[in-house]
């Protein structure tokens, strides 16, 4: 058995791990529950829509994706909404449970486009389930690049407002840190990072949820919002990326391990792991 | 002076006074009033209102922080990192001397604390930066006399020193401390002077 290195795949690996760890810290700093990610909050849901109605015109192309990613995203920035953690007119568990339903809904079209392309004999993109790295091309590289590069500044100007919002976001805003701006910029980044996923690779958010909280298991980012979102994110980046690989590398009966396996049986140790240890102290997902 | 005016109209919480009010330098406001009556209804509108100002600190009486197995230690880390310029209390060594007695308690996660001990680290936290003006929600909720008594004589330094303290409170104030007192009633319409 040789192991191959395929550079391209671990790059696109890499950025999958990296953007949904990021994407994952800021939902949690941003609704204050560590059981949030993009997942719950339904950009999986959206995302997945977006990709179907890619598929649905034809077989997405690096240059309709980077469209579709950069016209979406400049126009979620450009809607004036805004939602104030701590003010709760609209409390983070109406936000999750209108996400769940998304989900659940863009679920039951995917099941039932899905039952159609077998039933009139087309083509149909399973994988997005269970995930399938995209190869990138020039300009897929070139999208990656500016979405990483997007991700980077917003985190690096901000880095004292995450930490203050460590605290949750009454504190923040003592603190002078403007915690409604914060908030929006850190759903749009999620978002804009998720969706970049989603269309690389498949809806994974729930690697979003996991990376984090495993990143908090260690002293070294326990209370340090900025070194979660930065190190850390590149370290799951890696983590990700390497176990791809090893994916990639090791089949059975020819077929690819998908990564999402070891990544599921990870995320199912890592949450019971969560619950009996801190089960007794009833503080997972807690709201402040 | 602070003057806070605003018609019932204005507010978003179902308040059901006008308020007009004026807090000078140096004075001690006791917010007081019967269960219900909207002390904390006030408390958080003026929290909405102005606690993105930075010369003024509130104190609610939420959970002290999202993260419940975050370490005291960890949390005054962040306190001082992001307070930059506005932090009061030096480092370790002299907040351990100004309350010796939490030393014990530094490394244990906040959701380990009792509830008194989560109600003193939620006040340390305000009293290590600076501020002009001090809300606290039910401050002397849970904590026992010593420590009380240490905030009663937060409360006097911080007057001393020209700051107004502003504080809700069910019950009897230590009045021999307090400079000024303001009560809500029903029926006067008004948030009055007493």
């Amino acid at each position: 058995m040789s192991w191959e290195w395929e550079l391209t795949r671990l790059l696109t690996a890499w950025l999958v791990g990296l953007f949904l760890s990021l994407a994952g810290s800021i939902i949690q700093l941003t609704t204050r529950n560590e059981l949030a990610s993009p997942s719950t909050l339904g950009m999986d849901g959206v995302a997945v829509g977006v990709v179907l109605v890619l598929y649905a015109v034809g077989a997405p192309t690096d240059a309709a994706r980077l469209c579709i990613g950069v016209g979406l995203a400049l126009l979620l920035w450009m809607i004036p909404w805004r939602w104030s953690p701590g003010n709760e007119a609209v409390s983070g568990n109406h936000v999750v449970l209108a996400g769940l339903a998304l989900n659940l809904f863009v679920g039951a079209v995917f099941s039932l486009m899905h039952f159609l392309a077998m039933a009139f004999d087309r083509d149909f993109p399973s994988e997005l389930w269970f995930g399938r790295m995209t190869p990138l091309g020039p300009l897929g590289v070139g999208g990656a690049v500016l979405w990483l590069a997007v991700a980077v500044i917003l985190v690096v100007r901000r880095r004292r407002s995450w930490q203050a919002m460590l605290l949750g976001p009454a504190w923040a805003r003592g603190w002078g840190v403007p915690v409604d701006q914060l908030t929006k910029e850190a759903l749009w980044l999620a978002f804009t990072l998720n969706l970049w996923v989603t269309m690389h690779f498949g809806a994974f958010s729930f690697l979003g949820l996991m990376m984090p909280l495993v990143l908090r298991m260690l002293p070294r980012f326990r209370g340090h919002a900025r070194r979660e979102m930065t190190e850390g994110a590149l370290w799951s980046g890696l983590a990700f990326a390497l176990l791809d690989h090893a994916c990639y590398n090791f089949t059975f009966h020819g077929a690819e391990v998908p990564v999402g396996l070891p990544f599921a049986l990870l995320g199912t140790f890592v949450l019971v792991t969560l619950l009996l240890v801190r089960g007794r102290t009833a503080s997972l997902g807690k709201n402040a | 002076m602070l003057q806070i005016k605003f018609k019932e109209a204005q507010l978003k919480v179902p308040w059901r006074w006008d308020v007009d009010w004026s807090l000078r330098p140096g004075q001690v406001h006791w917010l007081a009033g019967a269960n219900g009556v909207g002390k904390t209804s006030l408390f958080n509108e003026l929290k909405a209102r102005f606690g993105a100002r930075g010369d003024m600190v509130f104190v609610d009486q939420g959970p002290l922080a999202p993260y419940q197995d975050l370490t005291v230690a960890q949390v005054f880390a962040v306190v001082w990192e992001v307070a930059g310029p506005r932090q009061r209390l030096p480092r370790w060594q002299d907040l351990d001397e100004w309350d010796a007695e939490s030393r014990s308690w530094w490394e244990r996660p906040l959701s380990r604390l009792s509830g008194g001990q989560n109600q003193w680290v939620k006040l340390m936290m305000a009293m290590a930066v600076r501020g002009e003006c001090w809300w606290l929600d039910e401050p002397f909720q849970a904590l026992d006399a010593a420590h009380a008594e240490k905030l009663w004589h937060w409360i006097r330094r911080r007057t001393n020193e020209g700051e107004t303290v502003v504080y809700t409170h069910h019950g009897d104030p230590a009045a021999n401390v307090v400079g000024w007192s303001l009560t809500t009633r029903d029926g006067s319409k008004s948030v009055v002077s007493a």
